[in-house]
């Protein structure tokens, strides 16, 4: 039997101040290893929120979230995200001094793993930047390169520590549409090779097409 | 290793970058304020510690870092009483020196000596009935200690006092009169000298150029009035006495560089060399040449009387401005305009002492011999040799001599030198002893023989130190001074490490107790010596004082990183969040701010430690600096010595190590709480 990589049940929101309003009014959900998932729907309606929530930054007011088979209430959750889940964010959020190899080793030194030049963290470094074409730039720093390359390296660091899941938010928001379509293919093309489970919340409509469900978050539910 | 992720990123965020121009520069001021405070406590630690280790050591040099006095018990024992009425002892009581040497503990002869007074004090007795020698047994016992610490030096020592009176013998500056003379006389501390002390040859000062000056001027001058009161007149010394005094003296000393006394100096016509011009100034008298000028360089006579001079064999030849020459007399003087000073080769050792001297005159060369008359030295070797015949102490001399005419060698503290006294200067001790009918004066002949520096604690500032035969024949015999018997003779013990002083006092104490001696000794460490506790409490008073006034300039100074790394935590809000978003903990994202504090701490201490360090080395010229912008001595040098002290205090250092790097590690908690609580959601939701 396959065990989901997320399980959401009821989850729930609530923001009190400046007025009390439930942005999310139980979700259910359960995504598996090589699914992918978009969350579409209106400014406001609390995708963004959600994310964070499935991304442990933020908690529920109630419900249960499962990641990994640990449940959210009582796990780690540093390192729930540092081991499981990869963000990838609309406006990139590298560190713009370091070069992009060391944006993406950052990842692996937070889990305090070697990432000298011989360890394994540097070598898949390497490869994944291969991977999302940007080997040339590994030692740039991340401010000299273009918005492009920065979501593909941060596309890269999200992959760093091997983990289940990556949620996207928006990474194609601050993009051209060519270069939008080439960041979409390459997140659903490395999510399916490394058989990862993705969410992305986006208000591309080709983008969400590319992914196996797409779920439409209205009146603080998913449809 | 945990720990590298968060130091790295926090040494990341200290560098300084454009974009974080106010971060840069308030984190630039609090390590500039830091290291300015490291470096103010450094240095005045270091320098007042430095100060209150040379205080100690001379302290513990002249009184030793502890003491055994006989107690009251002691001296009304029938072990000390018993000499009074015993004729072995010569019916005299004998001080500690002489019951060392007592060849029986017990001198008492009942078939000889008288009856002994009722009342009279009991013998105290050993388990096999023999008289218990305090003494010796405690000579014993330090002996035992000495094998257990080999740096362990003990010596008997006597104080005594005396008026001390010194001939002041100097040259005149008046040429009607050749000397002048001045009396010092002054009610002294006369105390033996510490021989076994280990540290003594550091107190001795170096004798000078001047003290050898004097001692040359004394050798020339009979010592016969020196002891008599006021005498009106000064007498020579015979040519040959004193020609053999100089010359024995110069054996200990080798003359480097002498000067005439007088600016105007002769040439003698031997020293010119031969057709080698020099130029000069003639003055005439009555159309005569009576004297020539001689300007010490070439160039300077543009007066019209401008001459040139030279020798030729025997005879001296002058050329005038308008090219005439003429032969003139060659007992014309030849003066030098200005002081010239003249390298000595060595020494002619004839019946009549001359140096071989070389200088060089408008470029030419003058060689020749003359005489120590009239000259100054400038630049003196000193013999540090030890074979006791020296007119000065030589460090690791261990006796003080009498010398050839009697007169017995003493040491003086260095405040005499203000007050004129020299090397070599003669003068007596006197004190009196009461006969039946009379106080009878006494007068002990001395000399000076070195200079020592008895710190801030000695027992009055004049104390003489002299041989211990000295202070025992003035105590044996004085009515002039009553000192306490418990205070002015005891023994004095030495060791390497001060602060193993009450360890050994124990010791000592437990050893005393279980030969039934404590009651006769009182042992008393330096901390306890009455003339120096209240200086030193008042210094270590200080020294906290200031440590406490550091401590608070470094909280304030460490107040500037609270700012900076608030600023800085407002700054690298969206890389907390993002590093929260991979992973980072709390923890490690304090611990980011708090090694941002604590790599401030550190960079500010070493810098602050090698200002220090910089400043200790040139310690001496900031004094000088000092001293001119105050227009007198910026610190006493009967306090603090010819210079302050430049050693860094490794206490000083310890305590910076561990205050600074703390504080600054406290004062980045504060912002470190402060990202450590920051939202990751709404810091990536508002970017």
């Amino acid at each position: 039997m396959r065990t989901p990589i997320i399980k959401a049940k009821q989850l729930k929101k609530k923001f009190f101040s400046p007025s009390p309003i439930e942005v999310l009014k139980g979700i259910d959900f359960e995504i598996y290893p090589g699914e992918s998932a978009a969350i579409i729907g209106k400014s406001g309606e609390g995708k963004s929120t959600l994310l964070h929530i499935l991304g442990t930054l933020e908690k529920p007011c109630c419900g249960m979230l499962e990641i990994c088979g640990q449940n959210s209430a009582h796990a780690s959750l540093p390192k729930l995200r540092n081991r499981h889940i990869g963000f990838i964010f609309q406006s990139y959020h590298l560190f713009d001094n370091d070069t992009a190899l060391e944006n993406v080793l950052m990842p692996a030194k937070i889990a305090r793993v070697p990432t000298h030049s011989n360890s394994s963290a540097y070598k898949r470094a390497l490869m994944l930047l291969e991977l999302v074409g940007l080997q040339e730039r590994a030692h740039f720093p991340a401010k000299l390169l273009s918005g492009g390359e920065k979501q593909r390296i941060a596309i890269a660091r999200a992959l760093c520590n091997d983990p289940d899941l990556i949620l996207a938010d928006e990474p194609s928001g601050n993009l051209d549409s060519k270069l939008s379509q080439e960041i979409h293919s390459l997140l659903i093309r490395l999510t399916q090779d490394f058989n990862k489970a993705l969410i992305v919340v986006t208000h591309d409509k080709d983008f969400s097409s590319l992914c196996n469900k797409t779920w439409l978050l209205k009146d603080g539910h998913l449809f | 290793m945990r720990s590298v992720f968060e130091l790295s990123v926090a040494l990341r965020y200290l560098i300084p970058r454009k974009k974080q121009l106010s971060v840069s520069l308030i984190a630039l001021l609090s390590v500039t304020v830091i290291s300015l405070v490291v470096w103010l406590v450094l240095v005045f630690l270091s320098v007042t510690e430095g100060i209150e280790r040379g205080w100690l050591q001379k302290l513990t040099t002249l009184n030793a870092p502890l003491r055994l006095m006989p107690t009251e018990e002691y001296y009304s024992s029938y072990y000390y009483q018993i000499d009074e009425l015993s004729s072995n002892s010569e019916y005299t009581p004998k001080n500690i020196a002489e019951k060392i040497k007592a060849k029986t503990s017990d001198p008492y002869n009942p078939d000889v000596d008288g009856e002994l007074p009722p009342h009279f004090s009991t013998k105290d007795v050993s388990a096999d009935g023999s008289l218990k020698d305090p003494v010796k047994e405690l000579f014993a016992i330090l002996s035992d200690l000495k094998q257990m610490r080999p740096d362990l030096a003990y010596q008997d020592f006597e104080l005594s006092g005396a008026l001390m009176r010194l001939q002041l013998l100097r040259p005149s500056n008046s040429h009607h009169q050749e000397s002048r003379q001045a009396y010092l006389t002054q009610v002294s501390y006369i105390a033996s000298l510490p021989s076994t002390c280990p540290g003594l040859s550091n107190l001795l000062l170096e004798p000078s150029e001047k003290d050898l000056n004097n001692l040359i001027y004394l050798s020339n001058h009979s010592t016969d009035l020196s002891r008599q009161d006021s005498p009106m007149l000064t007498l020579k010394a015979d040519r040959a006495v004193a020609q053999e005094r100089i010359q024995e003296l110069l054996q200990h000393a080798h003359i480097k560089r002498v000067k005439p006394r007088y600016p105007l100096w002769q040439i003698p016509v031997a020293f010119l060399p031969e057709n080698q011009p020099l130029e000069g100034i003639a003055h005439y008298r009555n159309q005569k040449i009576s004297r020539i000028d001689i300007p010490l360089e070439k160039g300077k006579t543009f007066d019209k009387n401008g001459v040139k001079i030279w020798k030729n064999g025997m005879d001296l030849f002058l050329e005038s401005r308008t090219g005439q020459s003429q032969k003139v007399s060659p007992n014309t003087p030849l003066l030098t305009e200005e002081p010239i000073c003249f390298d000595v080769e060595g020494t002619s050792a004839n019946d009549y002492l001359l140096l071989k001297v070389k200088t060089a005159l408008q470029g030419i060369a003058l060689k020749g011999e003359m005489s120590l008359d009239g000259l100054e030295i400038t630049q003196a070797e000193f013999s540090t040799k030890k074979d006791g015949n020296a007119p000065w102490i030589v460090k690791g001399d261990q006796a003080l001599p009498v010398n050839s005419e009697r007169e017995i060698g003493v040491l003086l503290t260095k405040s005499y030198l203000d007050s004129g006294v020299m090397l070599g200067d003669r003068g007596y001790l006197s004190y009196s002893s009461t006969t039946s009918s009379a106080l009878q004066e006494h007068r002990l002949p001395i000399f000076v023989m070195g200079f020592y520096d008895p710190g801030i604690f000695s027992v009055g500032n004049k104390c003489i130190l002299a041989p211990p035969l000295v202070p025992q024949t003035i105590n044996a015999s004085s009515s002039s001074f009553n000192l306490d018997k418990t205070q002015s003779n005891g023994v004095l013990v030495w060791f390497n490490d001060l602060s193993a002083a009450e360890k050994i006092k124990q010791q000592l104490q437990s050893a005393l107790s279980d030969r039934g001696l404590a009651h006769y000794w009182k042992v008393t460490t330096f901390h306890d010596y009455d003339f120096a506790k209240d200086l030193m409490q008042q210094f270590q008073s200080d020294k906290y004082l200031f440590a406490m006034v550091g401590i608070i300039i470094l909280i304030v100074a460490c107040c500037n990183i609270i700012s900076m790394l608030v600023l800085l935590v407002n700054d690298k809000k969206r890389e907390i969040g993002i590093l929260q978003a991979m992973g980072a903990s709390r923890f490690s994202i304090a611990a980011i701010f708090g090694a941002c504090g604590m790599t401030m701490g550190i960079l500010s201490s070493i810098l602050g430690t090698a200002a220090a360090l910089y400043t200790l080395h040139h310690i001496d010229f900031i004094v000088q600096l000092l001293s001119y912008m105050q227009g007198h001595d910026a610190f006493s040098s009967t306090f603090f010595g010819k210079s302050l002290p430049n050693e860094l205090s490794r206490n000083a250092v310890a305590f910076i190590s561990i205050a600074t790097p703390i504080l600054s590690l406290l004062a980045g908690l504060i912002p470190a709480i402060k990202a450590c609580r920051l939202r990751p959601s709404e810091i990536l939701r508002s970017e």
